[in-house]
């Protein structure tokens, strides 16, 4: 250590003598003129030390405990509202669910599906009011078409449609508007080789939770017509209502 | 609203720091006993304004509250403490474009460095303030910690994250430059004393 060196150190350790190494002590001991030096600079520092101190705000202390709980208190407040709002929803959406266990699958698939579709959890993928251009669509996404439908079913004025799969294959759902402001939906499904199909040409009617249901297959065809409109508006598409 | 205390976040005072020797295990509401005096003291000779000192103080608690229990040397509260203040201090001058990283740095460009052995002067708080101000951050920030007696130079170091040769001979640099403006000012408020006339 050379005397610049030693005299950088002394200088940083002025107020905490204790953390000057030992070399840089002995060199004050072994030099009058650096002893002199580091003298007049540490009184120096002493005095600028002493001014140092500025006065603290009043209730600093408290306020800083204070905000330390703050965000607890933050996060307690929206706790219970989002885990009740939470409960909410799957309390509501179990009630609204209206897939059961009895269905057979390829039905409770397309329910499923139908059900995205309503209540606006799963987006279709074209929008037109014109059936021949719904049917275009669908055959180039490559799902199936109607290749003929029952009653009435087919002059409800048509809303989208939406390419699923179900029991692993291409489907389709076309929404329709069975009453103002209410939709049906009809479920097209390739049903080779899908057991617990509904009878040819035969529509079973069924109500699961708000939703009232027809299925029929036809030929290689399957369908299922789900809407949340009375029972009576779908069985009329049949007529027989 | 005590269950208040079991959601979000749990304060340091329930939750020991994990350490490599045994003693005492100091509370959140120790920490800030010990700390909040200083850090608000550096905070405001830093950003010169009251009110932001305080949140500067405040952030640096909650940062402590929420990630305190990660440091693995209880020894190293202090320094924790002060480079996050630092830090957070440095965020908003950023922000507010009052910092800059000084790119010469004259030790480490074989400038000659100047001594001051002259007679000391007299210093009071609202001088020493005003002293301070004039003084570049990179020198001011040392400096200040240097005063306050809460650090050793190597502590200062690794605050600031700059080499202790650095803070060394910032500190020398600091400390010269301060009693070149004290004596000024000193000389200034001399000058500015109006005698009184002899009738």
């Amino acid at each position: 250590m050379n005397r610049e060196e030693a005299r950088l150190e002394l200088d940083a350790t002025t107020l905490r003598p204790q953390d000057a190494s030992p070399e840089a002590r002995a060199m004050v001991e072994s030099d009058p003129e650096l002893g002199a030096w580091l003298k007049q600079r540490t009184a120096f520092d002493e005095q600028v030390a002493e001014a140092f101190a500025a006065s603290i705000p009043t209730g600093l202390r408290e306020s800083i405990l204070q905000n330390a709980r703050q965000p607890a208190k933050r996060s307690f407040r929206w706790v219970l509202p989002m885990l009740a709002a939470a409960a909410a929803v799957v309390v509501g959406w179990t009630m609204l669910w209206p897939v059961t266990n009895s269905m057979p699958a390829w039905q409770a698939e397309s329910l499923a599906a139908v059900t995205k579709v309503e209540y606006g959890m799963s987006k279709v993928d074209h929008v037109s009011r014109d059936f021949e251009a719904i049917k275009k669509m669908l055959v180039a996404d490559q799902s199936p078409t109607p290749v003929r439908l029952p009653g009435t079913v087919g002059t409800m004025p048509v809303l989208a449609c939406k390419r699923i799969q179900v029991a692993g294959r291409a489907a389709s759902i076309i929404c329709f508007e069975i009453e103002p402001g209410k939709e049906a939906h009809l479920v097209v499904v390739d049903n080779t080789g899908i057991p617990n199909l509904p009878p040819q040409l035969q529509p079973q009617f069924k109500t699961s939770k708000n939703w009232n249901m027809a299925s029929w297959s036809d030929g290689s065809q399957t369908f299922l017509l789900a809407t949340r409109a009375d029972e009576a508006a779908l069985k009329k598409l049949f007529g027989l209502a | 609203m005590e269950l208040a205390l079991h959601f979000g976040i749990e304060l340091p005072a329930t939750r020991p720091i994990p350490r490599r020797v045994t003693d005492s295990v100091p509370s959140f509401e120790q920490i800030v006993d010990a700390h909040y005096q200083g850090l608000f003291r550096f905070a405001m000779s830093m950003c010169r304004r009251e009110a932001t000192a305080q949140d500067l103080v405040q952030q640096t608690f909650l940062q402590w509250a929420k990630k305190g229990h990660t440091l693995r040397e209880a020894s190293k509260v202090k320094t924790w403490l002060f480079t996050t203040i630092y830090r957070e201090w440095l965020g908003i001058a950023r922000r507010e474009k009052k910092y800059e990283e000084v790119e010469f740095e004259p030790d480490q460009h074989g400038a000659t460095q100047h001594h001051d052995d002259g007679e000391n002067p007299r210093v009071d708080s609202a001088t020493l303030q005003t002293a301070l101000e004039e003084l570049e951050p990179n020198y001011r920030a040392p400096l200040v910690l240097f005063y306050l007696k809460e650090l050793s130079y190597r502590d200062i170091a690794e605050t600031l994250g700059v080499p202790i040769g650095t803070v060394m001979s910032r500190l020398s640099r600091a400390k010269d430059s301060l009693r070149t403006i004290l004596r000024r000012l000193e000389d200034s408020a001399a000058s500015n004393i109006i005698p009184l006339s002899a009738s």
